[in-house]
């Protein structure tokens, strides 16, 4: 009934990476919201990737 | 900024099918779940209890999540354990309902025969940012 565990890490690191939010605040985030930016950040990269 | 400019919802208001019935024989029936966290998920997992019976993280997990149940003046994993079973599914399918794990994310199934497939979630497969 949970999120499996090296993925509740890895959503959380690739925060910390890139926002540069204290880990401590990233793991009160909401499930969904964690997952929002998480997107978000992948939206991002995958924007300056592409040289936009 | 999050995909949903509504504010997001926290907490979800339940009523028990049978209810907790507390040392004095009173019946608490209407409670209210807050969303999960990580920190919710992982904390658990030093747990002594949960380390020697992985089944018991469900029963911290909704404790710490629970945050009213009836006049229950505080919502623990001792009284979590006294929970009739159909009380304690209905509360955990909530709990995987509002925190995205439910089955309409992870299972599919078969239109010829009917049956139920687990296939990964948005929460379990696939790579960081990709749906």
């Amino acid at each position: 009934m949970t999120h499996p565990e090296r993925r509740l890490r890895e959503e959380s690191a690739y925060i910390a990476y890139h926002f540069h939010w204290a880990y401590k605040d990233i793991l009160t985030l909401p499930h969904a919201e964690r997952r929002a930016w998480v997107r978000e950040i992948a939206r991002i990269n995958s924007s300056i990737s592409e040289g936009r | 900024m999050p995909e949903n400019d509504s504010p997001l919802r926290t907490e979800y208001d339940f009523q028990l099918p049978h209810g907790y019935v507390d040392a004095a024989g009173t019946v608490h029936r209407q409670g209210a779940m807050r969303l999960a966290t990580a920190r919710d998920e992982l904390s658990p997992l030093i747990d002594q209890r949960v380390r020697e019976n992985p089944a018991y993280l469900g029963v911290i997990l909704l404790s710490l999540v629970i945050t009213r149940l009836g006049t229950v003046s505080e919502v623990h994993a001792g009284v979590v354990e006294q929970l009739f079973a159909k009380d304690l599914a209905y509360l955990q399918d909530l709990y995987r309902r509002i925190n995205g794990l439910d089955s309409s994310h992870g299972a599919v199934a078969c239109p010829s025969c009917g049956t139920s497939f687990a296939l990964p979630g948005p929460a379990s497969g696939g790579r960081l940012g990709e749906a």
